[in-house]
């Protein structure tokens, strides 16, 4: 009977096969982008391509169309985002006042897709079904994976475009950060361009510190670790709850270490995106200093999700170190614990200057029709005026890329200083973390190798191992 | 009774499908007819892209199809052809021989010495075999691949005989007179019931190293905070863990799963006891009363009773329970997902990596659809050799009432 | 009934124990297991009656859930509120998408619990709470239905939150601790030039706050709505295939049966991860077939059908109903063809009124694993008109962030349905499981 069953499973399994083997050329068959673009450019082409362009173009009229003659009009543009609840709700009403008043009549249909890891799931199944938006949200990284799947349109023609682009005048209003990011190492060409930005800061708390009579927060890695070991041998005196207390509550994250290498003049990875390179001084020295802490008792890693957080506001973590978009989330922490004086700096460093590990996830548009991607466009660069980066600046929490948003956020300024404070660190020296394929898994990596050696693996091996591992990722997902 | 059916089918119908053969051709229709909606469903659903997963596991797929790899991505994960070879041809020797063996029991008596040496030869190289190619398998493979399988294999282990045994025990004690037994069983079911998203999550809060409830109690208990058990954030093995309080020094291969796994475990069983229960008590309701009082009047012990009459009569539930556990175990993503959330997959350092989590870590992290697959389905062929191994076991153990 | 039932009233003799210590002990085992059982619940609702400060402080037991809160409240009031213009800004912001002050509700009265808190807080009554309107339209209509009300100065951003017309409101409605307690205000009326609002005592937020926020912010009545529907539709649709796949099964011969029930067990074996992506680009494909052929757009993506339609069809409630099929006397059979019955009408009329008890059992565990998905529905909605209410929680774990109380109340709110079910249907359930092949 039984063996009867197998030698069946066989059989049917023998039998589906060849009917897989019939689906190929029904697959192989299925990227229907190219003939989507050509009806439409190819009777655009000939009307229209003598007379206004003798300069040659310098992006492919097969994707683009002859921008500086196309109508968007009437353009529907589907929109993926990762927000949720409130920041849903204002995307929408953002979303609801292009719609009405845009010149087009562009239509943009924004949806939430869940979490960002759900949303790039999501475009992951979606690239081999030809299932996508018109544009969605993408970190670099991942931005970076889609155009290797030949999914993305690059931005270059449309940001360099006199009818629909930007002058050189309001390119200079954006930050450096803002402009550098998007622009992929490996396609040397610009895949996103970012409406608002986040950064990693150091939380510290003031009255403990002043407890334990030092009057700045710490500037340099050494004087960070001797705050926290002082804090750990005097709680604060306002803590509330149970438990122990420590210098500085850590949760592990690859942008966690990004921003210890960042700081310590080091890169996570090279600048023509060819080769990991936190496996240097920078890297050994982040995650020597990180183990010696917690040898030593002044760091604890936390134990649920934003934990770092809770013992932050109940006054048992003098420092954490996370991303700025958590301002708000801290403040509630504060005020629902030790309700103490608190505020933002960037994290402590050993170059001369602070070096910012700025990221933030960015708009990437994908290949659809000419119209269509340029209405994407449209809105991408709506969103991006001083006026819409304010109103989402100071509904979220998050910092606009361009210096011209600032002015109107006076008000937002006054109310939230810290957030004002924070916001001067956009124009600092920074450091990108890796916008290349492959990232994914080489966060997980280095997840990895921080835990292992945490809990006492060799540093060094770990760290040159993990590297080689993240080559590898690299290498396979490479364009 | 079939003569009345002929007759009726006599009477009644004419042409095609008349006589008992048109009764029985009209059966089949009608039959086909029931089985269309569920088999085109289940064509269409689950052995198409069967097929079709096997054909995305012959090609190097990221995201997209690429060239044409034969069985190239089922090696990288197996190692050499020929280990594949030994270690296949040798279990497939092991299964001959164990077939061979018992078919002498119930065979003649000339043929008998023959085929038993057969067997024992079978054994022998199959044996041999094995010892040849694992290795070199081990060697050449994907380590994760085999790491994740012992993972699968001690989380099988620790979950689906305690399971068992809880379960049984708690079944024998609602079959008695007990009051209240309706609420007992929906207690106990709850679990069951409960969206895993959601249990999961709960899970995770009660077993918090620093805000959960089991450590409040601890230290409550007097256990100081340093010594505190830090659940799903230990890497290290429970045996080592143990050891370490005893006082006595394990070596690394006896490790023994994770705490993290343990977690894990303990959620599966307190998932999985109450379903269990339930379908035991359904077992034991089977069992003849006769056959107790039967044996009461020849003096048996109640031990006695359990051990020869309840033990023997539920073996095809407690088979059941079996085979379903272990493949549940081998299938388990949800939980062990939710669980580790917000950390990389296989938190703490991979030691919860069962291989259904590789699989998902190689299709979401990696984008390796087609190796995936590859992996999915050396996952089935483990499954189904575990099934064919269990069904050999159970063999006249199973009492069939 | 083909089989006895699981609960039989006839307990055997022998297994009446006697002794009061060993039936202490069983009761004593008993009651362990089932605080273990229950304990993750009873914890659960604990979490979820909880402030953010009281999780993260670790106190056990909720303020929420003793009396303190809900003691003494003064009275209801009225009060009328005049509205600034709405160029009047908020501390003199120029630009128009920053919040106007559109009035201020003096508060005299709060619950002698929030007056404690606010003490700590260095705060008193009479304070007042600012009204702001989030106008980020640009388009000079004021949208009264929009309010963010705040509490003047430190405490600014912990006390907003935002009120429909009609609806109870307050400060801290979003979660975070003290201002659930009061005070709450309605906005009974609202003018141009003035509002008439309601101070008083919200007493179900009071007590149900978490949930009200989860609530509100997963928008969980859609997809406790979605949830229930393709629920429905998936056991629906296992119940029909799987009723007359079981009965040709159990009760008909044909040619291929042997090797048409080994292929219905080995899809048993397929791991889902296998099947996730291949089967995405079915739907897809079906979704682009009924686009061209018959013009309808969404007849599968994002729609229930792609949620339901691949899962109509269950290996499992085959073999359990096959099970229970095939233990019905062929007595009844033949004498039901005597009365000239075919299959189908003794398929319906005698074999399915006999099944309800499996029938169940096919319901309960089908409308787990219906309620329970949540990778599929992702995949195969981008909207939230049709995504279930797992997908709705599991974004709510990683929006909600550090406020477990508010996903341990999320978690509540999604398990509570399909427990309600199973309450009902347990007593047929349990004899389902007694009366078919499921336990071996």
């Amino acid at each position: 009977m039984n063996t009867r069953k197998l030698v069946a499973v066989l059989i049917v399994l023998a039998l589906v096969l060849p009917l897989a083997v019939a689906c190929g050329p029904q697959e192989t068959a299925q990227p229907t982008e190219a003939p989507v673009v050509q009806p439409t450019q190819a009777p655009a082409e000939p009307t229209k391509a003598p007379e206004p362009t003798p300069v040659p173009l310098s992006y492919d009229v097969e994707i683009y169309g002859d921008l500086e003659n196309l109508d968007p009009s009437g353009q529907i543009v589907v929109y993926w985002h990762q927000h949720t609840s409130s920041r849903d709700e204002l995307m929408l009403s953002l979303i609801d006042e292009f719609n009405r008043t845009n010149e087009w009549g562009i239509t943009v249909q924004g949806e939430s897709q869940g979490g960002y890891n759900d949303l790039y799931q999501k475009i992951i199944a979606g690239i081999p079904a030809n299932q996508l938006p018109s544009m969605a949200v993408a970190y670099q990284n991942q931005a970076a994976t889609y155009a290797v799947q030949g999914a993305l349109v690059a931005l270059d023609p449309y940001v360099e475009s006199e009818m629909w682009g930007y002058s050189q005048q309001e390119l200079d209003d954006f930050f450096p950060i803002a402009l550098g990011a998007d622009i992929l190492p490996q396609f040397e060409a610009r895949y996103g361009w970012p409406p608002y930005k986040s950064m990693e800061v150091m939380y510290y708390n003031e009255d403990w510190l002043g407890e334990l009579g030092y009057t700045e927060p710490p500037n340099t890695w050494d004087e960070f670790a001797e705050m926290a070991c002082a804090a750990a041998q005097q709680p604060f005196s306002g803590a509330t709850g149970e438990g122990s207390s420590y210098g500085y509550v850590y949760s592990i994250d690859a942008s966690r270490f990004a921003t210890f290498v960042f700081s310590r003049g080091g890169n996570i990875i090279n600048e023509n995106g060819t080769g990991y390179a936190f496996n240097n001084d920078p890297g050994l020295e982040a995650l020597l200093f990180l183990k010696d802490l917690v040898d030593q008792g002044c760091a604890a890693e936390q134990t649920e999700r934003y934990g770092d957080q809770s013992d932050f506001g109940a006054g048992r973590s003098l420092f954490t170190i996370s991303s700025i978009s958590g301002l708000p989330y801290y403040k509630t922490a504060v005020d629902e614990g030790a309700g103490f004086n608190w505020s933002v700096n960037p994290p402590p460093h050993t170059t001369s200057e602070p070096r910012m590990n700025i990221y933030g996830a960015s708009q990437s548009i994908f290949v659809s029709t000419p119209e269509e991607q340029l209405a994407a466009w449209l809105f991408i660069k709506w969103m991006s005026e001083p006026e819409q980066q304010a109103t989402w600046a100071s509904g979220t929490g998050y910092f606009p890329t361009r210096d011209s948003a600032a002015e109107m956020l006076s008000a937002y300024f006054e109310e939230h200083p810290t957030y004002r404070k924070a916001f001067t660190f956009m124009a600092m020296d920074y450091g990108i973390e890796s916008p290349v394929a492959g990232y994914d898994e080489c966060r997980a990596a280095v997840e990895e190798m921080l835990t292992a050696v945490l809990s006492g693996a060799d540093a060094e091996t770990q760290l040159n191992a993990t590297a080689e591992q993240c080559n590898e990722y690299l290498e396979e997902a490479a364009p | 009774m079939s003569t009345i059916d002929q007759s009726m089918t006599h009477t009644s119908r004419h042409g095609l499908f008349a006589g008992y053969r048109g009764r029985r051709i009209r059966e089949a229709l009608q039959a086909y007819l029931f089985l269309f909606p569920g088999t085109l469903l289940l064509i269409v659903f689950n052995l198409l892209p069967v097929g079709y997963a096997l054909y995305i596991s012959m090609h190097k797929w990221r995201i997209q199809k690429g060239h044409f790899l034969a069985f190239e991505n089922y090696l990288k994960a197996l190692g050499e052809p020929i280990d594949v070879v030994w270690v296949v041809g040798g279990m497939g020797l092991l299964a001959a021989a164990w077939m061979v063996w018992r078919s002498i029991t119930a065979g003649t008596s000339s043929w008998g010495f023959l085929l038993r040496a057969a067997a024992v030869l079978m054994l022998l190289f199959g044996g041999l075999a094995l010892i040849v190619g694992f290795p070199n398998m081990l060697e050449n493979g994907d380590d994760d691949l085999f790491k994740s399988l012992l993972t699968t294999f001690f989380y099988s282990l620790g979950t689906v005989p305690l399971q068992i045994v809880l379960s049984f025990l708690l079944a024998n004690i609602l079959f008695q007179n007990i009051r209240g037994k309706t609420m007992w069983r929906i207690l106990y079911f709850l679990p069951y019931v409960t969206v895993a998203v959601a249990s999961a999550a709960v899970w995770r809060t009660i077993f918090d190293p620093s805000r959960g409830v089991i450590n409040t109690l601890l230290s409550l208990a007097g256990v100081a905070e340093g010594n505190l058990p830090k659940w799903v954030f230990e890497a290290r093995g429970v045996n080592l863990l143990i050891g370490e309080w005893l006082g006595i020094e394990i070596p690394t291969w006896a490790a023994g799963p994770s705490l993290a796994l343990v977690v894990i475990i303990l959620y599966n069983i307190w998932t999985y006891v109450g379903y269990n229960t339930v379908i035991y008590l359904a077992g034991l309701g089977n069992v003849p009363t006769e056959m107790y009082e039967a044996a009461r009047i020849d003096g048996a012990s109640q031990w006695e009773l359990l051990r020869h009459i309840t033990i023997p009569l539920v073996s095809p539930t407690t088979y059941f329970l079996l085979m379903m556990g272990i493949l549940g175990t081998f299938r388990a993503f949800n939980h062990i997902y939710v669980i580790t959330t917000g950390y990389t997959l296989g938190f703490p350092q991979g030691t919860t990596m069962t291989t259904s989590i590789l699989i998902f870590k190689h299709f979401w992290e990696g984008h390796r659809f087609g190796y995936a697959s590859a992996l999915a389905f050396i996952l089935t062929g483990v499954m189904l050799s575990l099934t064919w191994v269990q069904n050999r076991l159970s063999e006249g153990r199973v009492f069939y009432g | 009934m083909a089989s006895e039932p699981t609960t039989p009233t006839h307990i055997p003799q022998v297994y009446r124990s006697r002794g009061i210590v060993t039936r202490g002990l069983m009761y004593l085992i008993l009651t362990l297991g089932a605080i273990v059982a229950v304990f993750p619940f009873i914890w659960m609702l604990l979490t979820a009656s909880k402030t953010y400060g009281e999780h993260s402080q670790r106190k056990f037991w909720p303020v929420g859930l003793t009396a303190a809160p809900y003691a003494n409240r003064p009275a209801t009031q009225t009060i009328i509120v005049p509205l600034h213009s709405p160029t009047n800004d908020w501390h003199g912001a120029a630009s128009s998408f920053s919040p106007h002050v559109e009035g201020s509700i003096p508060v005299q009265a709060v619950t002698p619990f929030v007056e404690e808190l606010l003490r700590a807080k260095e705060t008193s009554v009479p304070f007042n709470v600012l009204i702001l309107a989030l106008d980020s339209t640009n388009d000079e209509v004021q949208n009264y239905d929009r309010f963010i009300l705040t509490m003047g100065s430190r405490i600014v951003e912990q006390f907003s939150t935002r009120i429909d017309l009609k609806e109870w409101g307050g400060p801290n409605y979003e979660g975070s601790a003290r201002g659930r307690w009061g005070p709450h205000f309605e906005v009974i009326e609202a003018h141009p030039d003035h509002l008439v609002i309601k101070q008083g005592w919200n007493m179900l937020y009071m007590f149900f706050g978490n949930y009200f926020s989860a609530w509100k912010q997963a928008n969980f009545a859609q997809y406790t709505r979605n949830s229930i529907i393709t629920t429905t539709l998936t056991i629906a649709g296992v119940v029909i295939t799987g009723t007359l796949a079981a009965y040709a099964f159990a009760r008909m011969n044909f040619p291929a049966k042997g090797l048409l029930f080994t292929a219905y067990l080995a899809t048993y074996m397929i791991p889902w991860t296998v099947v996730m992506i291949p089967n995405y680009l079915i739907i897809i494909a079906l979704e682009d077939f009924f686009k061209q052929t018959f013009g309808i757009p969404n007849a599968w993506y994002n729609n229930w059908t792609a949620l339901t339609i691949p899962f109509m069809v269950n290996t499992f409630t085959v073999f359990l109903l096959r099970q229970f099929f095939a233990q019905i006397p062929d007595d009844l059979f033949d004498a039901a063809l005597i009365d000239g019955c075919g299959h189908l009408r003794f398929l319906t009329q005698i074999v399915l009124p006999m099944s309800k008890a499996p029938l169940m059992s096919v319901v309960i565990f089908n409308g787990i694993w219906a309620w329970n998905s949540l990778q599929w529905p992702l995949i195969v909605t981008s909207t939230p008109n049709w995504r279930p209410i797992t997908v709705g929680l599991s974004g709510f774990i990683t929006e909600a962030g550090a406020e477990t109380q508010l996903i341990m109340a999320g978690s509540v709110i999604t398990t509570i349905p399909i427990l309600v079910l199973y309450f009902f249907t347990q007593k047929q359930f349990t004899e389902g499981i007694a009366t078919t092949g499921l336990k071996g």
